[in-house]
Order: C-alpha cells, then structure tokens, then sequence
C-alpha cells in the first residue's frame, strides 16, 4: 500500500513540479511574486477544456496550443502592465497580482461560470499495471509530459540566446542593458514562459481533478512550497520540490484524510518559509 | 594612564572558510581617540560590526569596563553606551533631519523617553553638528556631506560613551573634512572616547592619539601614530613588498 | 493639534448623521467604517513597521469565531471581546516570534500562509462548526434601524479608538522604533532600537483592532463560514485602501477605506457579475498610478509632475 501512495504521490508532484517551475522562473529573473500563477494554470485547463469540447483534440494533443496561447497572455500582461510597477515596493507588487488574480478568476466565472468542470478522456480512470501497482494512465502521462517540459525549460534557459539573456538580466540588470538586452521585453519573455509552464500545468491537472476558478488560490501557495522547497534559482529543483510536496499531500490525505490535506500543505509552508535553509534566500538567478 | 573602556580578546570572526577577524586584541582607553588603519578587506568594519553586535562572534571575547558585550544584543550595547555610524550612510528616509536624530535620544543611553524631552534633545544635537537650518527637511533631500553629519548626530543622540565611525570623512572635500575633524575633536574633550576607521591618513593621524593597523584580518602593529608611520610591517602592507626591500636596500 | 480639527468636524457629523440615513446608506457607511478600523490596524505592521502582513485577516477571523463560539455557548457579545482580542494577541504573538525575522518577499507571504493554514484549521474544527460555519443569536431592538445604528455605533467607536492609537503613535517613542525599522533594522538595532520587541508588540496591536472588529462583524452579520472570514482578498483590501490614503498617516487609511468601499459597493450593487474584475482593475491601477497614495500627492498642491514621476520610478 505504502508504495502504491508514494507512485500516486511522485506522479502528481510531477505536475506540481511544472507549477511551480513557471512561478519560479517568474520569480527568480523579475522578483515578482506573481499571485496570480494558480489561475493561469486554470486559465490553461479551461482552454485545453475548451479545445476538447469544440475540435475534440485530446487534452495532451492540445498541449503545445494552450501553450501559446498562455505565452501571450503572459507577455502582454508583463510587458503592458506588470512592467509599469516592477520596480515598486514588494507589497505593491504582491498586492498588484493579487488584484490580476481576482481579475482573472472573476472572468473565468464570467465565461465558463463557477461550476466544476473536468475533462473525460476516454483513458480515464485506466490504468496501466506494472508489478502489482496501478499506474493511472492521466496520472503516467501527465508526469511524462512535466518531465519533458522541464527538460526543456532547462535546455532552453542553458543552450539558447534567449535563455542566456533572461539569465543575464537576471543576474545582472546593468550588464545585461550594457550588452544590448532589451529588460523590458526579456521580463515580458520570462513572464510568458512562466505562464505557458502555468498553462500547461492546468492542461495536466483537467485532465487528473475537476476545477473551478476558484481553486487558483491553493495552486499558488502550492507553487510556492516548490519553489522554496526547491531552492529558488534551479530548474531540477523545482521538479525535485513538486515530487516531495506531491508525495507529502497524498500520504497526509491518505493517512490523515483529504480535508486535512490542505492543513498539512499550508502548515509545511509556513515551516519550510521560517526555518528554510539560508541558501535558499541568496540564490536569485537561473544559474 | 587612564582605564580601558574596551577590551577585545582573541577576537575571530569567520565567514564561512574566510577567516575576516583573526583572533585580534585590543585595549581602548577612556577618553582618547583611537584609529584603526589597514587596507580594503582588512577587517576593520567587520570589527567595528562585532563590536556593536551586529555581527555575532566566531571566538574571543569583548568588554565594555568589566561588562562582556559580545553575545549580547546590538539594541542592549547601543543602550549601553557605545554608538556607531554606517560608512554607507543609513539615514531613516522619510524622517525629517530632527525626527531621525531624536530616535538616537529616544532609545539611547540618555534615554529620553517623553517625546518633548527627545525633541529637545536633539535640537541640542543637530545644533553641534550644524544642521539646524535644516532640522525640519525630509532626510531623503540632504547630500552626502550632510547625510555623514546626520549619521554623526544620531550617534550622538544616542549619548554614548565610546562613539565608533566608520569612514564619516569618505567623499567629503577638504573643507568639510576639516569641519568634521574639528567636530570629532570637540566631542572627545566632552569626555567621549572615539575610534575611528578611517582611510583618510592625514586624518587619522592627525586625530587618533594611538593607531591599530589591520592586514587580512590580523593585527599587524599598533601605536601612536608616530611610531607606525615608521613601521616596517605596515609599509609593507600599504605599498607591497616591492617598495620596502627598495626602501631598506636605499 | 490643528490637522485633527477636520477630522473632529467629520466625527461630530458621523455621530449626528444615522437618523437622517436610510437603512441602505447606514449599512454602506457602517461598511466603510469597519474597513477604515482595520486599516488602520494594517498600517500599524505594515505602514509603519514595514511589514506587509498578507494575511492580518487572519485575526479578523479569529476575532469573528470567538465571539461566535462563546455567544453559541451562552456569553452576553460584550463578554466575548476580550478574549476575542486575547486569543488574537496570543496568536499574533505565537505566530510573529518565528515569522517576523522573515523580511520582504518571505514575511508577506509566510503571513498568508498563516491565514490559510488557520482556515484550513477551522474547517475541520468541531467547535466552530467546520466548513458549514456558525450562526450567532440576532441583535434585537426596537427596529431594524436601531439595530443598524447599534452597530453603526460599535464600530465606530472602534474606529475612533484605532485613530486615537496611531496618533498616540505618531508622537511616541514607539512609533519613532517602528518607522525606524521601516527604513533599517540594522540602523534601528544600533540606535537602540529593541527590534524583535517591538515589532511582535506592533503585530499585536495591529490583531488587537483586528479581532476587535471581526467579533463586531460576526455579531452584525450573525452568520460566518471560515470562506468568508479568512477570505484574504479582505487583507488585500485593506492593503490597497492603506495604499490609496497613504501608507503610516493618522488618516490616510480612513480616505483609502472611503473611496475604495464606496465604488466597490457602487460596483457591486450595479453589476454584481463583473464585480471582482473592476476591483481586480482599481487595485492594479493603484499600485501603478498612485503608489504613494492620494494624501501624498495632494500635499503641499497637485501637481502632474509628480503623479507621472512616481509612476516613473516604479517602470522598467
């Protein structure tokens, strides 16, 4: 039983690891907190959802679209407005995309209501079975897909003129300008990546768990846990941390049961946040 | 001679596998002005930090009279009696030039709790110091040779009996070098003892009646400022090697 | 002495108004009142100490339930006030030992998770009836107006108790320790300054008018779920109306709590749908148009320049 809570555990984390990778980088390159990550991964759920009921593209199928489409969104959302107050206060920055998560959440409600919503594949509830462990198939290949995209995000950041420029920036804002770096649009590149990783994330989870707006809020504080627990400037960490909290919340739901799954994540939060390691604070670039 | 008001023993901070305070000693005695010299990275600031617990120490110890200080909170030695000034200037932005050097006398070891009384205080205060005219400006308008005067004045208000500064001449020209020098000099006759870092030779040895050279963390001579301008070990460190085997072979 | 006396004039008018207003307006200004107090608890952590304390609801929600929890078992609501504030001061004095060493980024965010993590909590207390809830006994009077005006009345007093608090503070050596910490907490260290005290003593002045208003509220609304009462847009809220009057001012919070409540309840009573995306829009374009607030841009005359040269600062 024990090892069939740890599969189920380190096959969610894989996703929990995308989330809080784009919250990273985010965070990382352009100190900006961003409170609304937990709902760009549900803006990335409701469009795989959308794409599913229309075309009938498969939610995995439709990864690359929702992608882009999230890209956008989150470069335009930098580049027009977060870029207008990223010097300010931390508080005022935190409390700006608190304000774009309400935002979104109501427009969310807007558009596809405040019901529960959930993709039915036809491999749903499936599993493939391997030594005597279940392996949901949603599950199996939501964590293939976050393995990948991690693998990419750290190739993209190491091997390509793009990635080295948001390293750059992030290392050194002054150098970078002097070397010909636009910040300005590098920080609405880095925002866009952050969302499309959200985006592909909600694509992950519709197809795993039903979702609303509403659940934007734990997402975020989630996204966080993995990327402290992760140390904030790894790529590999971010995944590492996703698999530890992933682990960590299906154990206390099993054990302790699913209405307390929430106090254990948040109460490990704020730990993790008091007693952290002081490594973690120093780091602040993708190095 | 007089007593020692501040006495550091073995006094070693490391960071990590850097060794920035190498078991120094030292002895200030009451009422004079004591210099610390050494070049860049030497450790003095790191000292100075140490001293006011702002730092915790590695090993040794430091004493205020008989009182050991190291350990201690850097809130409980400010109230003690031993101020500091930031060679990177720390003003309270958003604080008028009078408001922030009545938080000196408000927690000091004057310890003017009525605000009436903190207020009067530090009038008194930013007076000596010559910055009456604009006691009431926002800190955040001042330029540097002010902001080292304010520094100076919070210091001050805090009433203490051994004043540490920290580079207060850097980035100041001549004459108002001159001004501050003439300003240290007046509070040490009011009976406060100073050390001062300093990298401005001419004005430490022109102020401190004994100087303590620091090299890598290491005490490498200590003296009246005399005796170390002659001093063959701190040649040696200011100029390298070179210049002291010509000077000796000369 | 000369800048409260318009504040004054304006107390003196809110005492003598609630018979002139229709029960609509007493509400709406009973409302505005209860966000004014709690802003001003904001601004004692984070106006004048520096710390963006994300998730003070918290304390308003635990204000909430024990007036809740011990009206259920029987205590009159004025019983339930002080150990509403004791378990709240309690609480911010707990959580604030190991969470105030945290600064910036860290301490913002570890005070959310304090809020979460207790609401989380509450959903599986027993006592404060889980995630259903609690109801509290109904205020009766003469009428409903009486009953709004009781009300009305309660939280002004704690409005005018808060006020008074903060400008004690602002000519207190306790205030001067706060807005030195603000700036430097090394500065203020070696000033003397007895920092880990008086911030854990800032927090909980600041859960002190928290609680003190969320027990008000549990009473007046006579209904509180763990949703509402720990929702933290309510610590946004406050964040965003502390921001438009202007952080660590005696009075800046009570204009943010104005003008922010009034168009959100304007909003709010015309398209109830698209609520959260105008309050979503106002707090965005706060922080990007007047991130020193308004009382900072109307001292010493408007001027233009200085609107567009803060919004300046903050562009890359």
């Amino acid at each position: 039983m024990i090892i069939q809570i740890l599969i189920n555990g380190i096959l969610l984390g894989g996703v929990y690891g995308l989330i809080g990778l784009g919250f990273s980088i985010v965070w990382g390159v352009t100190s900006l907190i961003n409170l609304a990550h937990g709902s760009l991964v549900i803006l990335g759920a409701y469009i795989s959802f959308w794409i599913f009921q229309y075309a009938h593209i498969d939610p995995f199928v439709s990864i690359p679209l929702v992608m882009l489409s999230l890209f956008i969104i989150g470069y335009l959302m930098q580049r027009y407005i977060f870029n207008l107050a990223i010097k300010a206060d931390v508080f005022l920055t935190l409390i700006m995309t608190f304000g774009m998560d309400v935002l979104l959440a109501q427009l969310m409600i807007v558009m596809w209501s405040a019901d529960w919503r959930s993709i039915a594949t036809s491999y749903q509830g499936k599993s493939l079975i391997f030594g005597g462990y279940l392996f949901p198939y949603t599950r199996l290949l939501g964590f293939v897909a976050a393995l990948i995209l991690t693998i990419l995000t750290a190739y993209f950041l190491d091997r390509t003129k793009t990635g080295q420029s948001i390293k750059a920036v992030a290392l050194d804002m002054m150098a970078a300008r002097l070397m010909g770096v636009n910040p300005g649009k590098t920080y609405a590149i880095t925002f866009g990546i952050g969302a499309s990783l959200a985006g592909a994330a909600g694509s992950l989870l519709a197809v795993m768990q039903s979702f609303n707006p509403a659940v934007g809020g734990g997402i975020t504080l989630r996204a966080f846990v993995v990327a402290i627990l992760g140390g904030l400037g790894s790529v590999e960490g971010a995944f590492l941390g996703g698999i530890i909290l992933g682990i960590i919340e299906t154990f206390s739901a099993f054990y302790l049961g699913e209405s307390f799954k929430n106090v254990v994540t948040f109460t490990l939060f704020v730990i993790i946040l008091v007693t952290r390691p002081r490594g973690l604070l120093g780091k602040k670039y993708y190095g | 001679m007089s007593e020692v008001i501040l006495k550091g023993r073995g006094v070693t901070k490391k960071f990590g596998g850097l060794v920035a305070v190498n078991s120094v000693d030292f002895d200030v005695y009451e009422g004079e002005i004591f210099g610390i010299i050494g070049p860049n990275g030497a450790g003095k600031t790191t000292l100075m930090n140490l001293i006011v617990g702002l730092l915790p120490l590695s090993d040794g110890e430091i004493y205020f009279r008989n009182l050991k200080i190291s350990g201690k909170k850097a809130f409980y030695i400010a109230r003690l009696g031993i101020a500091r000034t930031f060679q990177i200037v720390k003003p309270f932005k958003g604080m008028t030039v009078l408001e922030n050097v009545m938080v000196g006398a408000f927690f000091g070891h004057g310890n003017y709790s009525k605000f009436n009384e903190a207020k009067e205080r530090a009038e008194e205060i930013v007076e000596l110091v010559g910055l009456a005219e604009k006691k009431d400006e926002l800190v955040d308008h001042l330029n540097l040779a002010q902001l080292k005067r304010i520094e100076l004045a919070r210091a001050l208000a805090l009433e203490p009996e051994v004043l540490l500064l920290d580079e207060v001449m850097a980035g100041l020209n001549p004459a108002e070098m001159e001004k501050i020098m003439n300003l240290v000099r007046d509070i040490n006759k009011k009976g406060v003892t100073v050390i001062m870092i300093e990298h401005i030779m001419k004005a430490v040895m022109g102020l401190s009646n004994r100087i303590m050279v620091m090299h890598f963390g290491t005490k490498i001579a200590e003296g009246t400022p005399e005796e170390i301008a002659q001093n063959e070990e701190v040649i040696k460190a200011y100029l390298g090697e070179r210049y002291s085997k010509r000077r000796k072979s000369a | 002495m000369k800048k409260h006396l318009i504040p004054l004039g304006f107390l003196v008018l809110l005492i003598i108004l609630p018979p002139f207003l229709t029960g609509y307006w007493l509400r709406i200004l009973t409302g505005v009142i209860m966000f004014a107090t709690m802003t001003e608890a904001i601004n004692i952590i984070a106006g004048y100490a520096g710390y963006p304390a994300f998730g003070n609801v918290v304390f308003f929600g635990i204000g909430a339930y024990v007036t809740a929890i011990l009206m259920n078992h029987g205590f009159g609501f004025y019983l339930t006030l002080i150990p509403s504030i004791v378990t709240a001061v309690l609480f911010s004095v707990i959580i604030g030992l190991p969470v105030l060493r945290l600064r910036g980024h860290y301490f913002a965010i570890a005070s959310l998770g304090v809020n979460v993590a207790t609401m989380e909590v509450v959903n599986n207390l027993k006592i404060a009836g889980a995630a259903e809830g609690l109801t509290l006994p109904l205020k009766k009077g003469a009428s409903p107006h009486a009953v709004y005006t009781y009300f009305y009345f309660l939280f002004l007093i704690a409005l005018v108790l808060s006020v008074l608090f903060t400008i004690w503070l602002e000519r207190n050596r306790f205030g001067f320790g706060l807005r030195a910490i603000r700036v430097d907490e090394d500065g203020a260290l070696a000033m003397g300054i007895n920092t880990p005290y008086y911030k854990t003593l800032a927090w909980a002045y600041s859960a002190m008018f928290t609680a003190l208003v969320g027990s008000i509220y549990a009473y007046w609304i006579s209904y509180i779920d763990p949703e509402t009462v720990f929702d933290p847009i309510i610590s946004v809220k406050m964040f965003v109306m502390m921001l438009l009057g202007g952080a660590s001012t005696v009075y800046g919070p009570i204009i943010g709590a104005v003008i922010l409540e009034l168009i959100t309840e304007l909003v709010w009573s015309k398209f109830v749908s698209i609520h959260g995306i105008v309050l979503g829009i106002i707090i965005i374009l706060t922080v990007i148009l007047i991130p020193k607030g308004f009382l900072d841009l109307f001292t010493g005359g408007f001027s233009w320049k200085r609107l567009v040269q803060n919004i300046k600062e903050n562009m890359i």
